[in-house]
């Protein structure tokens, strides 16, 4: 911790600039400075302050060679600047840089002292062990700390010898810092090729430790530091009663690999206690090894549902197109355990050749397995879901044509229309209906006109039902040529139809519906009214242009007779910031009927049109007034007020 | 072909078990059966994740810590409503929250000077880590956070929360099962308006009361510099070339990121960098570019993953396209970066002990990609790039750049 306080002055700083500016010609930034010799002096002045000094410490970081080391060196045990001088020796290569950290750890105390067993651990000093390990034993916590993770990056014999000694004598709060700085020894070790002595750490650390934490860690080095072992002390972990040690067991099989440890981790499986064998099976399935198959064939007839369950599950990501006949029939079952377990692992499943078997077994199966191997195809984006779907429309099960319908709504593009207005045509159900409606709404959203002549085709052969589907699927793709059929629709004898093709008229996207939904909105059908000026009003927010909408809302409101549809109207006229709007809200502050309305949509209106320029911010303020004047409904009169104070 | 499970999680799915920290073990207090959570770091984007924690059945956050009072206080007064108790504890020292037993894990939130720093000290506690990004500002910094994580079992998940969010899982899994051809070129959108470093050194100001804000725990393992509150604005210390990686890091920690997901480079990197006007470039040993720039669609975050068979790009908005078509079909995906699927999946691989999809490896090689391409932009200059040794080769002067002197008393 650095409690000082220095004095930093702008003269400081322009010092600076003028001197890396005079070292560079530039702006220099320790970026790119570049002329080590006027660093070193610099370091070297007396009158220098910290500023100038720490700049030409952050140079030397990235350009300093041996010649910079004594300036450096200097600077080392300054309270000051001690850590500035660090981040320019640390990374240096030089041994001469290693040689001078040590001197001065020899000769320091405090924070420094700690600092400098950090730079000398960072640098793997071999020659620094003795120094450092004697501060395993220092008063400060931080700084003992500080050597045990040092010595743990170096992991020479000695380092590694210093750190277990001392284990006998340390003070319970340094045991976890001796313990990770031999796991850390462990792994830098096990890096350097050294397996076996990287082992017999972790084997010591695991033994002798009681941190839970530091005991996962020693047992992930013991697996990865000795892969032959690694089985036998896998199996063992699992075979045990700790729970989290079965599972990091778990997760160490996913993660390790190799034939022959697989195959000595499967053959341990029916010896395993149910938990063990569950655990390893979903580690023999992460780790996605086809050796493990017969035992995962073997452990799916395991009288224990737990191990039975994960056997299951393990089996696809194992197996392959073999296996999808073992599976599919499970996605039934009557165990939804054993029935979700059959579809993740069909889902995990990941070769071409698999899907292949999954397609074809979609025409074979039972209806209700057909049904979720299309849904399981059409999750992989199998090439062979598209067609397999197009295919089962023509399946002679609802339950099948529903699910391929689906999937549909997934794959499906114009190529496939005409067969889902065909399966549409001949839909009896309100499920498989919907199922039809769904995909062909999902394909004209996408393809817009490019569905359009299969859809219009479907129209003219269609009964009353199907054809409000379709309707709705018109509706998607919107602008005149889908209007007509609409339209037509619209004037239908039959009624229901006929309410549809109003329902998906009120909700036409594009603005050629507008003359015919104000035309319905004049009519004396309270319900059909409603419906078509709310369209209608939605259109007017959405046209191009100010002017357009002002036609729009000024023709709405010429014909709102009710209160309901003024302050739709109004309402409307908020979201249209513009003199027009503010002009015409304001000849309704008059009517206590509408007046709240009105001048809620003025507010709306004026606080967006007042961002526009200096004349409508006066403009919104002028309307703003009015509403201050007109109203006494205090909510509104606080809304305006601080909507005028947004304007300023 | 690999496949992104559209579930979030790890390599292996398993049933809910309680770690024994929760449990009680070790003469620690039982939990109630809810993993203990601590939150470090409560600014804006710490108390959004937090949220996130606290909307989940099986989590209770005990304590929070930032060197901010009012934020602290703030993040304790979040936690007392949802609860409907006052029992959060508001720390100032991060050591003081992580020494409190009936901590499982802790989200840390601080500024990105911190991230590798807390969570060292976070690991060496015991405590599993959801860490946001960019994980470091250094290469040495997260390769040591990776090597932790693994020597001491603490199980790690970085803030790339996108790995948990369906629209940018199904582009990687387009490029991953191979439907986009031969990966040619990965693009990830970089941070808009921070392209510049800053390297001002600010004019001394009177050092707050340590309560009201903690200077030195803000400085952290960075240099000791004089207070100036200005330092601690995110606008000014987020291209400072002392706390943070600029544009390069801000979003390419996530873009950058998924770019490596989806050419399946979790364990490695490019192996050439160089730059070209305002793009940063890094080519893989497969011949895949990964391209840094701007000007991708679809909101924030946005990526682009090219390949001889076709195209994806996709970004926050939650719009996503593909070339051809047929490859997305009619699919639809919600937009926004929530992080509520991430933290889930990161308590279940806690319950379960398995790997996370953002771990401290993975989340280090992308991490480690953005600090190389700032070593071209600092040094204006190619790199060629080691990935087994995580070096420069023939370029001693970029090597010093991959790590920096930790101000003690903290350690790599």
């Amino acid at each position: 911790m650095k409690g000082y306080v220095i004095q930093t002055t702008l003269f400081a700083a322009a010092c600076l600039v003028a001197l890396l500016a005079a070292s560079t010609g530039a702006m220099a930034t320790e970026d790119t400075v570049n002329n080590e010799e006027e660093l070193i002096k610099t370091l070297q002045r007396a009158d220098a302050d910290w500023q100038v000094k720490q700049e030409a410490c952050r140079g030397l970081r990235r350009i300093g060679t041996e010649k910079s080391i004594p300036a450096l060196a200097a600077l080392l045990n300054d309270e000051k600047l001690g850590h500035l001088a660090r981040f320019a020796l640390e990374p240096m290569p030089y041994p001469e840089a290693g040689q001078t950290l040590r001197d001065a750890l020899a000769a320091s105390a405090g924070a420094q002292k700690t600092g400098l067993i950090i730079s000398l651990g960072y640098r793997r000093d071999a020659d620094a062990v003795e120094l450092i390990a004697s501060a395993l034993a220092d008063a400060d916590a931080a700084t003992a700390a500080a050597a045990a993770g040092a010595l743990g990056r170096i992991a020479t014999p000695a380092a590694i010898k210093s750190l277990t000694a001392f284990r006998t004598s340390a003070p319970e709060s340094l045991r976890p810092a001796l313990a990770e700085g031999l796991l850390a020894a462990g792994q830098y070790l096990m890096e350097q090729g050294e397996g076996a002595k990287a082992a017999a750490v972790f084997k010591d650390v695991l033994n002798s430790e009681s941190l839970e934490h530091a005991r996962r860690g020693a047992f992930w080095g013991l697996v990865h530091a000795d892969p032959k072992k690694a089985p036998a002390v896998l199996v063992k972990a699992l075979a045990g009663d700790d729970a989290v040690f079965r599972d990091v067991a778990a997760q160490l099989v996913a993660e390790t690999s190799g034939a022959k440890q697989t195959k000595r981790l499967a053959a341990a499986l029916p010896a395993l206690p149910v938990e063990g064998q569950a655990a390893l099976l979903r580690g023999l399935g992460a780790r996605k090894d086809a050796v493990a198959r017969p035992a995962i064939l073997t452990a799916m007839n395991s009288g224990e549902k737990a191990v039975k369950v994960e056997a299951i599950k393990a089996l696809g990501s194992v197996g392959g197109d073999l296996d999808v006949a073992t599976l599919a029939p499970l996605l039934v079952s009557a165990d939804a355990d054993l029935a979700a377990a059959s579809k993740e692992s069909l889902r995990n499943m990941e070769s071409a050749a698999a899907d292949t078997a999954i397609a074809a077994a979609v025409a074979s199966a039972e209806p209700a397995v057909s049904a979720q191997l299309l849904e399981i195809l059409t999750a992989h984006m199998a090439p062979e879901a598209a067609p397999t779907a197009l295919s089962s429309l023509g399946n002679s099960s609802e339950v099948v044509r529903v699910a391929a319908l689906r999937s549909l709504v997934v794959l499906g593009s114009p190529a496939e229309t005409p067969a889902i207005t065909t399966t549409l045509a001949k839909a009896t159900t309100p499920e498989e209906l919907s199922a039809a409606g769904d995909a062909l709404n999902a394909i004209a959203s996408m393809y817009k006109e490019e569905v359009l002549p299969a859809l219009l085709e479907a129209m003219g052969a269609a009964n009353p039902e199907s054809r409000k589907v379709l309707l709705r699927a018109l509706g998607q793709i919107a602008g005149p040529k889908a209007l007509e059929p609409v339209l037509a629709a619209a004037k239908d004898t039959d009624t229901a139809l006929r309410d549809e093709a109003l329902r998906v008229l009120a909700d036409w996207r594009t603005a050629d519906a507008a003359p015919h939904l104000m035309e319905l909105a004049k009519t004396d059908n309270a319900a059909l009214r409603d419906q078509a000026l709310r369209g209608y009003v939605r259109l007017a927010k959405e046209a191009g242009t100010v002017e357009a909408k002002v036609e729009m809302l000024n023709t709405a409101m010429g014909i709102a007779s009710s209160q309901q549809e003024k302050w739709l109207v109004l309402a409307a006229w908020g979201a249209v910031p513009s003199k027009q709007a503010l002009d015409t809200l304001r000849t309704f502050l008059g009517d206590p009927a509408v007046q709240n309305e009105a001048a809620s949509a003025i507010i709306a209106a004026a606080t967006e049109f007042g961002k526009q320029g200096a004349e409508q911010k006066t403009q919104a303020a002028e309307a703003l007034n009015g509403v201050l004047a007109g109203v006494q409904e205090p909510a509104i009169r606080d809304r305006a007020q601080r909507a005028l104070e947004g304007l300023k | 072909m690999r496949r992104v499970s559209l579930a979030a999680g790890g390599l292996v799915a398993a049933p809910a078990i309680i770690t024994t920290n929760a449990l009680g073990a070790e003469g620690q207090a039982a939990a109630s059966n809810r993993l203990g959570v601590g939150v470090i770091g409560t600014s804006g984007r710490g108390r959004q994740v937090m949220r996130a924690f606290l909307a989940q059945p099986d989590t209770q956050v005990v304590a929070v810590c930032d060197v901010y009072r009012e934020r602290r206080e703030a993040a304790k007064a979040d936690v007392d409503q949802k609860y409907g108790n006052q029992d959060c504890v508001a720390y100032r020292d991060f050591r003081d929250l992580l020494a409190r037993p009936d901590i499982d894990a802790v989200l840390i939130a601080t500024g990105d000077n911190w991230h590798s720093g807390v969570s060292l000290v976070a690991a060496r506690a015991g405590k599993d880590i959801y860490c946001e990004k960019p994980m470091s500002v250094t290469v040495a910094e997260s390769r040591a956070v990776s090597d932790t994580m693994k020597r001491l079992g603490i199980i790690f998940q970085c803030g790339t929360q996108r790995r948990s969010i369906g629209n940018f899982r199904y582009a990687v899994e387009l490029a991953q099962s191979g439907k986009l051809g031969e990966l040619k070129e990965l693009h990830a959108e970089q941070a808009p308006g921070m392209f510049t470093f800053n390297y001002e050194t600010l004019p001394e100001e009177p050092q707050p009361n340590i309560e009201e804000f903690d200077w030195n725990m803000w400085l952290g393992p960075a240099a000791w510099r004089p207070f100036n509150a200005k330092y601690a604005t995110r606008g000014f210390w987020s291209n400072h070339v002392d706390f943070s990686g600029a544009s390069i890091t801000e979003w390419g920690s996530h873009t950058a990121d998924l770019c490596q997901w989806a050419n399946s480079s979790d364990d490695t990197g490019p192996i050439e960098y160089w730059q070209e006007g305002d793009r940063f470039i890094g080519k893989y040993a497969n011949g895949a570019k990964l391209i840094l720039r701007n000007g991708l669609r679809f909101g924030s975050c946005p990526v682009r993953f090219e390949g001889t068979e076709g195209w994806v790009e996709t970004g926050d908005s939650g719009e996503i396209e593909t070339h051809p078509k047929s490859l997305l079909g009619n699919r639809g995906f919600e937009g926004g970066y929530p992080a509520e699927n991430h933290v889930r999946a990161f308590l279940d691989n806690v319950k379960t002990r398995t790997q996370t999809v953002s771990n401290a490896e993975t989340a280090h090689r992308s991490i480690s990609a953005c600090h190389v391409m700032n070593f071209c932009k600092r040094l204006g200059r190619p790199i060629k790039w080691d990935p087994a040794k995580e070096e420069c080769i023939g370029d001693p002067e970029a090597n010093r750049l991959r790590s920096r002197a930790y101000r003690e008393p903290w350690y790599l």
